[in-house]
């Protein structure tokens, strides 16, 4: 790398924000119903702070080592765990990307393309990715920031075709549910923020530093209030027992709803075409840190020669599982071991070796 | 070389490439409404789509019958497409099914109902907005029927546009796929207008209480309109009364239920209020003259009230006691306003909902009297 890439922080909010927007949107409601109830805005508040306090967490880790990346920090860090912490972010990231993958796949391939095979989407949408992918972050974020707005307007436009039939009594009881449901539902949304932890790869390169935390909380906040207003929209639209067994509620949403004059019918279609970026800018980080973590690891100059090896990887990855009930339950649990250790684990054991480090050195 | 091949290529890609599995609109048959009806022999129903016929619209129609219908005998919607796909010369696409018509024998067995709703939403592609009706004389008569009437000549399309209720009526309340699977989700009832063909004309009126996924009654006209002001789905609606002889008629233009928890102990008690505002559509001047005071006026109002109070009071208890339906959704109000209580009484819910108080309470406002005094 003879020139660091260099970001805005209003690119590190899109990044964030349309990293963290993703597959999980379509089905959100009704993973969080099965769970919590009607009372799903609560725990989406709850994990969106935690998420906060997280992000808080990576940034405080850059701040300890002002101009490094993520990779001189662990290395001196986490010493000998360093290779084990690099392979297990690397199988996160592809298997992010592979599941993304495949769920974009299976979606187009029931409402928009009946008859292309299914492996041809999805390879045709890895090699798109993979343009953008062989470039550095500055261009990602670019690109998260270019898609940010059509997030923005995404949701807008779920609100405003279902506002005239809502019925928010639906709401109600609020707070009717015991605690341990509660917890248990804060663990299922936590699902819906994952890819807060590309901001490893993007702090470091921030340009004006002092407005990484307001951005980042800022891009966290937008995200929960975009759940929120779904996940409350859904609500309102239909009974607590009918979410629980529709798999997709937003597109449900959508497609229910007859306005007057009736020529604005059976928009899933559009929706779907707008999900297809808000998709693309899902994937694209993620493929980019598992090319990138490879690089670190084999020691070479340049991501972009893995970009194209994980090619035939995130496809294989990708059609691997049989059914949606393999991919779903089985995959998505291996997944969310890799997440929480991701997540959580590395970056808390990266900062309290660091503390100890400049302790120690003082 | 290599840029005139990639050039070449490029072309190629944008220029060979076109839309190869297009299918035009008029190779495709978008059945607008189906019925069925039950067969009991091999397959269990008869299934009779109707669709409209493309080349019989528009300025110059080249074929004079409007609409088709046929009908097979298959074991659900799907199977029927399949079979009939021997039979009609393109395929059927669910996307715009407008109304699904069900039967008497249907609505009676306690699977049949789920089975076809939960098929429609499982689907991909069929409408969930298609609107559900009763044919009481079987789908089929229904949708074979021929129109007298000039203007409604096609009968699939003219039960669409009756249950779209444009016109507000309030003797059948229209109800969608997803509001039925709402509504029982909510309340474990639900109510389908009913159909039937008479004297050449469709007529909808009345409903079908469905409980547990069948029948439990049928409501009349107003008996309908009783429940439907109650679950304010009504837009605007006439009330006559006879007062000192003569029939005042108000014109009701706006109504708003309110229920509400009396008390609690072990015999619940729930008042419905209904506030009804309209004006005067006719009345003659009888004994009483005109209307001049604010006293004359209130004395009209409680007349109406007590008419509407006792009618609205008997369709409650039949749905209460009679059908022991829960379509005034109580259950769903007192789990919303009174959770704690709604605990408690949750699991014995169908025992307690039949001997429970349900207290109609009728505020009749008549804002204006019309242009003559």
């Amino acid at each position: 790398m003879s020139k660091k890439p260099k970001i805005s922080h209003l690119h590190l909010r899109g990044l964030l924000v349309s990293n963290m927007i993703g597959v999980g949107i379509l089905s959100l409601p009704n993973s969080l119903a099965d769970v919590v109830g009607n009372n799903g805005w609560l725990v989406l508040l709850i994990a969106g702070f935690l998420f906060i306090g997280l992000f808080l967490i990576y940034n405080q880790i850059f701040n300890l080592y002002p101009g490094k990346d993520i990779f001189e920090i662990s290395r001196e860090t986490l010493g000998f765990f360093y290779y084990p912490g690099l392979v297990i972010m690397f199988l996160y990231f592809t298997l992010f990307a592979a599941i993304i993958a495949r769920n974009l796949g299976e979606l187009i391939k029931i409402f928009l393309l009946q008859t292309t095979p299914i492996s041809i989407i999805i390879l045709v949408f890895i090699m798109a990715t993979a343009y953008l992918t062989s470039h550095e972050i500055d261009c990602i974020a670019r690109a998260g920031y270019f898609i940010y707005p059509i997030i923005i307007i995404f949701t807008i436009m779920i609100v405003l075709i279902s506002l005239p039939k809502a019925d928010y009594t639906h709401l109600l009881p609020v707070l009717k549910t015991d605690l341990k449901s509660v917890v248990k539902g804060v663990g299922t949304s936590s699902f819906s923020y994952f890819g807060v932890e590309i901001a490893f790869f993007a702090i470091p390169y921030v340009e004006d530093r002092e407005k990484i935390v307001k951005s980042g909380v800022l891009g966290i906040i937008t995200v929960t209030l975009i759940y929120i207003v779904l996940v409350i929209m859904t609500l309102a639209h239909f009974s607590l027992e009918q979410i629980k067994s529709i798999v997709y509620p937003i597109l449900l949403l959508v497609r229910q709803l007859d306005l007057p004059g009736f020529f604005l019918e059976n928009l899933d279609g559009m929706i779907l075409s707008l999900w297809v970026l808000v998709v693309f800018a899902t994937i694209a980080p993620n493929y980019y840190a598992a090319a990138i973590i490879m690089s670190k690891v084999l020691k070479t100059k340049h991501h972009k020669y893995f970009v194209l090896g994980l090619v035939p990887v995130l496809l294989i990855i990708s059609l691997l599982p049989e059914n949606f009930i393999v991919l779903f339950d089985i995959v998505q649990k291996y997944h969310n071991i890799l997440a929480v250790l991701t997540l959580l684990v590395i970056p808390v054991a990266i900062l309290i070796s660091a503390y100890f480090r400049k302790k120690v050195q003082k | 070389m290599r840029k005139i091949l990639l050039v070449f290529i490029i072309l190629i890609s944008i220029l060979l490439t076109a839309c190869w599995d297009m299918v035009e609109i008029n190779n495709r048959i978008y059945p607008y409404s189906v019925g069925f009806d039950m067969d009991g022999k091999e397959e269990k129903y008869n299934i009779t789509y109707s669709y409209p016929n493309i080349n019989a619209l528009g300025k110059n129609p080249t074929s004079q019958e409007k609409a088709f219908v046929v009908s097979t005998k298959a074991d659900n919607l799907f199977h029927a497409m399949h079979h009939l796909s021997t039979r009609i010369s393109y395929p059927l696409d669910l996307k715009h099914l407008k109304v699904i018509i069900l039967t008497e024998e249907v609505i009676k067995d306690d699977k049949l109902v789920k089975e076809i709703v939960d098929g429609v939403i499982r689907d991909f592609i069929a409408n969930k907005n298609a609107q559900l009706l009763v044919a009481t004389d079987g789908a089929e008569k229904l949708l074979q029927g021929t129109l007298k009437a000039k203007e409604q000549e096609i009968v699939g399309g003219t039960i669409y546009n009756l249950l779209l209720n444009n016109q507000g009526s309030s003797f059948f309340t229209p109800i969608t796929m997803g509001n039925f699977v709402e509504d029982i989700d909510m309340s474990g009832s639900a109510i389908i207008p009913l159909g039937y063909f008479m004297d050449d004309a469709i007529h909808i009126e009345g409903g079908a209480v469905i409980k547990e996924n069948k029948l439990a009654g049928y409501l009349t006209p107003k008996e309908n309109r009783a429940i439907a002001y109650l679950n304010n789905k009504v837009k605007s609606d006439g009330v006559n009364v006879d007062y000192d002889g003569t029939k005042l008629s108000l014109m009701i233009s706006e109504s708003k239920t309110k229920k509400k928890l009396i008390s609690r102990d072990e015999n619940i008690k729930i008042q419905l209020n209904l506030q009804m505002e309209g004006h005067i559509h006719s009345f003659i001047h009888g004994p009483g003259g005109h209307i001049h005071t604010l006293e004359d006026n209130q004395k009209l109002e409680r007349a109406a009230e007590k008419v509407a109070e006792k009618e609205l009071q008997a369709a409650v208890d039949k749905v209460q006691k009679d059908l022991k339906s829960d379509v005034l959704f109580i259950g769903s109000y007192l789990d919303k306003f009174h959770h704690k209580l709604w605990k408690d009484i949750e699991k014995d819910w169908d025992e307690i909902y039949p001997e429970i108080d349900i207290d109609v309470k009728v505020d009749v406002k008549i804002r204006r009297r019309g242009l003559i005094k």
